[in-house]
């Protein structure tokens, strides 16, 4: 080695951690990787030489602009593009010196080196640099995802919180949320990650999580952040290291076919994904319904009263409503269950979301309330919540052996015998009143469509737990009837569902028709395409004819909401001949 | 025709949102960026349409259009929902009405579809009819129709109920005057005293969780019974003088319980001046001083208890029902007036009178310019009637010099008045005379 080499890397080295690249520490992370579960990973801590960090977390905070991002999978704040500091103006590149200093630290071949030492991902790329800084606030999240996007090979996260948090004694408290946290698969066999995640990589200062992208496989999410007393923040960098590019050392043109299996993960992904989104079997009715031949009755008008408020059974009512769905294709019915009921509903639903903490600006713990009837619908690279009379393999505790904490499992017998009584309700409800022929009249009376078949379900979205993303759920030309039903527990509640802030939001957006798109095109859509979103309400039934190229999703109910967004959501699929009569 | 081939279809959410924006011109808007527009409360009746201006919030309601039609609110106890509908057939009465009547003879005419507010008044008292006598009907068949019994006695409906009931019957005899309105009226009191009597039988006496529903209950047997006594009549009813004065005393009774009960201050304006208006439009009945100065006085003591309270926007309102007030009673002596000789009775009592009218009046308009309105109706109210004043003032005065300056300062506020004629009325004749004959 030459003086000049040497001193190169020594100037490298002392970038980073005092002993990071000691035989022994470099054994024991290949030990660490070769052990970790539930795909391979390992955090190296500390990372870098804290002056260089602590330095990087100034200029971070001093010099950059954050913006918030905000998709359906996720909501943070994001700054430029770090990867590209040699292109920016000398007086800037200046107050970025010790980010850049870091950059080249990251991407320099004794690094690469090291990281393949550990996890044998073999050459990566020094020319393609790929990372930008993060800031996680207050309700901030990034929901479930495996990263694997083009040439990308090895992911890495560098945590920088408040070092000097007087609270926390300088380090991030796991209660405060924030963790990475990572799926295992279902089973071997199987592409789709288990419902809740078996790790969590707490965001600790001075540490880089890391993880070969494998697609299929490499499934994580970033927690959202909620403490009780707020304005918790944590800082990172992430980004990823590339397979080398053409003219690199150790580049080849089948690199990235090499790994032959991933590739074919990909396709079975795609192809379970889409498997995914056509959810359950349409349940036709005897003969298609609509206004004329079945029209709505006086016998439908008693029989639907035992559920719905009278005012929408009144067909003068009833007159403006259609009026209104057929100027706008959508329109949302207030106080639709009658006072009987919604009472009954409010005060189970009330007791159960307290119950479970779903109140308390805490991230619950994963499987809370995945009990009795009420089971974990997979996969969370899709959706996540808990589905009345859904599969039992799929909660938390089945899927994956594992043990439930006891503050999810241990509830006195009341919270028992009310989840019962609701699910006894919400089942009535969902059955008898939405799977019934007298709706579909009544729905066919207000809409003018003509009714085919019918399916729905009973959901719950615990707040800092559940979502669904932007997905076409397999069919178009279908008719959404959604009750929903999130209780106004608390101060401003109503005013936080309204907002938006506290998600559980349903959003329709508009998409170019393209067979090959993925669906993960989709959850990048720019906000310009959002044709509807419906706030989070309690006894609303909203109203949706969904045509073409629509998406819908329900926005990740944040751990602030003031309880879970709990609802009875059908699909009724319409005969869309003679829709272009008028 | 079928309803098929008749109504409009949906076009589907893309196609719909594609066809608005390409009739406004607009693009797909960006969710938390734009005002939108939406209706609450909806009824076939009249939807409200609430534009609500951005004002840097994140309402999603204010994203993307969403219609929420909102049902009534339907009472706890009513399960089969008919307490509710009637309620929203009652509604629909008071927003076809746009003013209710006998709230303010100000607002009274104000263009409202009676023809409208009348046909749901009639089908809500045709609806509780027909509540009344399904549940006696089947309350009989339970008991056993040998048993006989006759009307309602047994049958239990909630207050809004009754509520309802009384207050169409009063709405639709101040709408329609009847030949028998007396009748109509009697029957809007006994139902409303009903309405209360199930109020506090299922609460300690201050209405509990009714409390509401109790305060909208005595303003109505306040009004019912206001304008029950605008019926006696003076040929047929023994003591009709005497009765009057009770019906009136007892109306003020009611007003005052309505109002006690009322524990937000900016309520409690809007609602002392809707009532005091109420009765000062009522007040002209009395013969007897005694009697007129008792209701109007306690109007005067009404306003005064919240003229330094909250709800300071309300002051030119309140200095106006002052000045009307204190004018009303000066009324009294000056209709006294003997026509031959000119002599005024309790001259300095009027004069008094007047004088106060006069100054509650400058409040007003001062208060009332304050506020810089471009045309303001009520600027040019508080002027008309503060030149009566000032014509008055003037007419009472010995002194030929005192006089004219009195006349003058009518006529500089005539010519204001004029100035902010709302646009629709005519500048009334007699006071385009007096401008011109002092000019």
């Amino acid at each position: 080695m030459s003086t000049e080499q040497h001193q190169e890397l020594s100037s490298v080295h002392s970038c980073f951690g005092k002993g990071l690249f000691t035989p022994e520490a470099q054994e024991e992370n290949i030990r660490c990787y070769a052990n970790s579960q539930p795909f391979r990973h390992c955090c190296l801590r500390p990372i870098f030489n804290e002056g260089l960090l602590g330095k990087v977390r100034k200029e971070l905070l001093d010099y950059l602009h954050f913006t918030l991002k905000e998709t359906d999978i996720y909501k943070f704040h994001q700054s430029g593009d770090l990867a590209n500091l040699d292109g920016l103006p000398d007086h800037e590149k200046a107050k970025l010196q010790s980010v850049q200093k870091m950059r080249d630290a990251i991407y320099s071949q004794e690094f690469r080196d090291y990281i393949d030492k550990i996890t044998g991902c073999g050459p990566l790329s020094g020319s393609r640099t790929d990372m930008s800084a993060n800031i996680y606030k207050d309700g901030d999240h990034l929901l479930l995802h495996d990263d694997a996007i083009g040439d990308r090979r090895v992911s890495y996260i560098l945590y920088m919180p408040d070092p000097d948090d007087e609270e926390d004694h300088g380090d991030w408290n796991p209660e405060n949320g924030g963790a990475l946290e990572l799926y295992p698969r279902e089973n071997k066999g199987s592409w789709a990650p288990a419902v809740s995640p078996t790790k969590k990589v707490p965001p600790m200062w001075n540490q880089m999580a890391m993880f070969i992208v494998s697609p299929g496989e490499t499934h994580h999410a970033v927690e959202e952040i909620a403490s009780e007393k707020k304005n918790k923040w944590r800082l990172s960098i992430q980004g990823w290291f590339h397979y080398p590019q053409p003219g690199e050392p150790g580049y080849r043109v089948d690199q990235m076919t090499d790994v032959g299996e991933a590739t074919l993960k990909q396709i079975e992904a795609k192809e379970s994904r889409k498997s995914g989104e056509k959810g359950d079997e349409f349940v036709s009715y005897e003969k298609p319904v609509e206004s004329v031949s079945t029209p709505y009755t006086q016998q439908d008008k008693e029989y639907l009263a035992k559920y719905m408020n009278p005012h929408y059974l009144d067909k003068n009512n009833l007159a403006t409503i259609s009026d209104a769905f057929a100027e706008e294709s959508s329109v949302q019915l207030g106080r639709f269950l009658n006072n009987n009921l919604i009472e009954k509903l409010l005060a189970l639903i009330g007791d159960i979301d307290k119950e479970d903490g779903m109140c308390r600006s805490r991230v619950p713990s994963h499987g809370t309330g995945e009990v009795g009837r009420w089971r974990a619908v997979r996969s969370p690279v899709l959706r996540r919540f808990l589905k009345l009379d859904g599969e039992l393999v799929s909660n938390t505790a089945q899927s994956h052996n594992q043990q439930l904490p006891s503050e999810v499992t241990n509830r006195p017998q009341p919270y028992y015998d009310n989840l019962e009584l609701l699910s006894n309700i919400l089942a009535d409800v969902r059955d008898n009143l939405f799977g019934s022929e007298a709706y579909a009249r009544w729905l066919a009376h207000v809409s003018t469509l003509t009714l085919k078949s019918r399916r729905g379900i009973a959901r719950r979205f615990r707040s800092g737990l559940d979502y669904t993303l932007a997905s076409p759920e397999g069919t178009s030309g279908v008719l959404d009837s959604v009750l929903c039903l999130a209780p106004r527990i608390g101060a401003d509640a109503e005013e936080k569902w309204a907002s938006g802030d506290v998600g559980g939001y349903e959003c329709y957006i508009s998409t170019e028709d393209d067979e090959d798109d993925d669906a993960s095109v989709y959850r990048h859509a720019s906000e310009d395409t959002t044709l509807l979103t419906v706030p989070a309400g309690w006894n609303t039934l909203n109203l949706v004819l969904r045509d073409e190229g629509i998406l819908r999703f329900v926005k990740y109910v944040s751990a602030f909401a003031p309880a879970s967004r709990w609802d009875v959501a059908f699909e009724y699929d319409i005969d869309s001949a003679g829709e272009d009569e008028e | 025709m079928s309803d098929k081939t008749t109504k409009k279809r949906p076009m589907g959410l893309k196609k719909s949102r594609a066809a608005k924006a390409a009739t406004t011109g607009s693009q797909n808007k960006r969710p938390k960026d734009e005002q939108s527009q939406v209706i609450n409360n909806a009824t076939p009746a009249g939807m409200s349409v609430d534009e609500t201006t951005e004002d840097g919030g994140s309402q999603l309601n204010e994203d993307e259009e969403t219609i929420v039609l909102e049902a009534p609110e339907v009472e706890e106890e009513d399960n089969d929902g008919q307490i509710g509908e009637i309620w929203g057939i009652y509604q629909k009465a008071i927003k076809a009405m746009q003013n209710p009547v006998g709230i303010s003879s100000k607002q009274e005419g104000g263009g409202g579809d009676e023809d409208l507010a009348i046909k749901y008044l009639r089908g809500t008292i045709h609806e509780c009819d027909y509540i009344l006598k399904s549940k006696y009907n089947s309350l009989k068949q339970k008991a056993g129709s040998a048993e006989g019994k006759e009307g309602e006695g047994e049958v239990e409906l909630v207050p809004k109920f009754y509520y309802v009931y009384g207050m169409a019957l009063y709405t639709l005899s101040e709408l329609t005057n009847p030949e028998d309105a007396k009748e109509y009226f009697e029957l809007s009191i006994m139902r409303l005293e009903q309405a209360r009597d199930k109020i506090l039988e299922r609460s300690a006496g201050d209405g509990g969780r009714d409390g509401g529903l109790l305060k909208s209950v005595y303003l109505g047997l306040g009004k019912s019974t206001l304008s029950r006594a605008k019926f006696v009549d003076f040929d047929k009813e023994k003591e009709a003088e005497k009765k009057v004065v009770e019906l009136v005393n007892k109306s003020l009774e009611y007003f005052d319980k309505a109002l006690d009960t009322e524990t937000n201050k900016e309520e409690l304006v809007k609602e002392s001046l809707i009532v005091t208006d109420l009765v000062f439009t009522f007040v002209y009945l009395f013969v007897d001083i005694v009697e007129l100065q008792l209701a109007v006085r306690w109007g005067i003591k009404k306003l005064e208890s919240i003229q330094n309270g909250e709800g300071q926007n309300k002051k030119a309102e309140i200095e106006f029902s002052l000045g009307n007030a204190h004018w009303i009673l000066a009324s009294h002596y000056l209709d006294q007036i003997d026509e031959e000789t000119g002599e005024v009775p309790e001259r300095n009592t009027v004069e008094k009178l007047l004088t106060q009218a006069r100054d509650h009046l400058k409040k007003a308009r001062e208060n009332e310019e304050e506020k810089k309105t471009d045309a303001s109706e009520s600027l040019y109210d508080i002027l008309i009637l503060l030149s009566e004043v000032y014509i008055n003032l003037g007419n009472i005065q010995p002194e030929e010099e005192n006089q004219e300056a009195e006349y003058a300062k009518a006529t500089e506020v005539l010519l204001v008045a004029k100035k902010n004629l709302p646009s629709g009325q005519e500048f009334p004749e007699h006071l385009q005379a007096f401008i011109d004959e002092s000019n």
